[in-house]
């Protein structure tokens, strides 16, 4: 029987298109844009001076036995306290809720108390209403050299 | 008693007494005939009429998997087990130097790639054949490191061509597309972003397809993959495989 070799080209050509039916979206992600709007806050008579590192992070990440608090988001630099408004792409798969972590960075070296340092203050808030596009938060820095999961209970 | 086995495998792969598929062939050569002429007819002699039905050809099925190419008229199915790597392949020479393949690769179940290919015979001598061939396919991997996108490989095979054995390294280079979706999520609408990533996959395989008959081999042969490098370390493994072919014209 004599058959075409192009027959069989044809039909293992014909076998392509099925291949793409299992997808081909690696990572899909959701992101939810948030502008958040408030004021950085400290004690009267405290320290004003020297940038602030705020903080966004999710209040609960993961589930069951694995869910933990506090997934960091994102981390920007405000020039000093005071009001601020930025705008941020929040991860919807990866977390729920919102909080918001702040402290003053006094010696300007990008770390919270590093030896010698202890007078920069930090403060917390969960940030209500999320998700919605608009959101406020205003956070008062009243804790020297506190992490933020020393001052979340979730 | 291992010298014996030894000497009784050299034997085997290397030059032995006629076996049953040589045997026959030896039946049917004339009686003023060398035993070598019989048993090891010349490449480019057409297959015997009583032979070619029962896909029994000059060229064994051992040599055709060894270089990834099956000639005008042949076909042969395989498969192999191993760690990491598993796969079936089927392979129908359809002239002109080329030959078309179909294949399963798997890495422990959670890695699969279906291909389909074209494998051109580059160089064809007696002893040496150099193939190059093209497979095309979609990545299929899942798990933890889930990854899914179209494929392709390149490879490039040296099969030499011993008397029961046909020794051959196999280099490939297999690139994937993966690509990735962001939505995001404003007060002034949504908008969907793409992006994508190759990954990268070398692979060397050395190994031995060793002729049981005409129509049977055995694949014998060690891997070393290195999947998404240089991003991973690579993995060496090793597989057993089976082959079976004949005609299908």
């Amino acid at each position: 029987m004599k058959r075409s070799p192009r027959a069989a080209l044809a039909l293992a050509l014909a076998l392509l298109p099925a291949l793409p039916l299992g997808g081909c979206v690696n990572d899909d992600v959701h992101l939810y844009e948030v502008t958040l709007r408030g004021e950085i806050q400290v004690p009267r008579g405290g320290p004003y001076s020297g940038h602030v590192h705020l903080e966004l992070r999710h209040a609960r990440s993961g589930e069951g036995g694995l869910a933990y608090p506090l997934r960091r988001i994102t981390t920007i630099e405000l020039d000093g306290v005071g009001p601020f408004e930025e705008t941020f792409l929040v991860p919807t798969d990866e977390g729920e809720g919102l909080v918001a972590y702040a402290w003053l960075d006094r010696d300007g070296d990008g770390l919270l108390c590093a030896p010698g340092t202890s007078d920069e203050l930090a403060g917390l808030r969960e940030v209500d209403g999320f998700p919605a596009h608009a959101l406020e938060v205003t956070i008062l820095l009243e804790h020297p050299c506190a992490g933020a999961e020393i001052l979340y209970a979730p | 008693m291992s010298v014996a086995v030894i000497l009784s495998l050299g034997t085997f792969f290397l030059g032995a007494p006629a076996g049953p598929a040589d045997a026959a062939a030896s039946a049917s050569a004339p009686a003023t005939s060398t035993p070598e002429v019989a048993e090891v007819p010349d490449e480019e002699a057409p297959p015997s009429p009583h032979t070619r039905g029962l896909g029994v050809d000059v060229e064994s099925v051992a040599h055709q998997a060894a270089a990834g190419f099956s000639g005008d008229g042949r076909w042969q199915v395989g498969a192999s087990a191993g760690y990491p790597w598993w796969g079936a392949r089927a392979q129908l020479g359809v002239g002109h130097g080329l030959s078309t393949a179909v294949e399963l690769q798997s890495a422990l179940a959670r890695r699969w790639r279906p291909a389909i290919g074209l494998t051109s015979l580059w160089l064809d001598r007696p002893r040496v054949r150099i193939s190059g061939e093209l497979l095309l396919g979609w990545l299929f991997q899942v798990g933890e490191l889930a990854r899914r996108g179209p494929n392709a490989e390149l490879r490039l095979r040296l099969a030499l061509r011993l008397r029961r054995a046909a020794p051959y390294l196999m280099l490939g280079s297999q690139h994937t597309l993966l690509a990735s979706r962001t939505t995001i999520e404003a007060a002034s609408g949504t908008t969907v972003r793409w992006s994508a990533r190759g990954e990268w996959t070398g692979w060397a395989t050395l190994g031995v397809v060793a002729a049981v008959s005409r129509k049977w081999g055995i694949d014998l042969a060690a891997d070393l993959t290195w999947v998404d490098a240089p991003a991973t370390a690579a993995i060496p493994g090793a597989h057993i495989g089976l082959v079976y072919g004949g005609f299908w014209r």
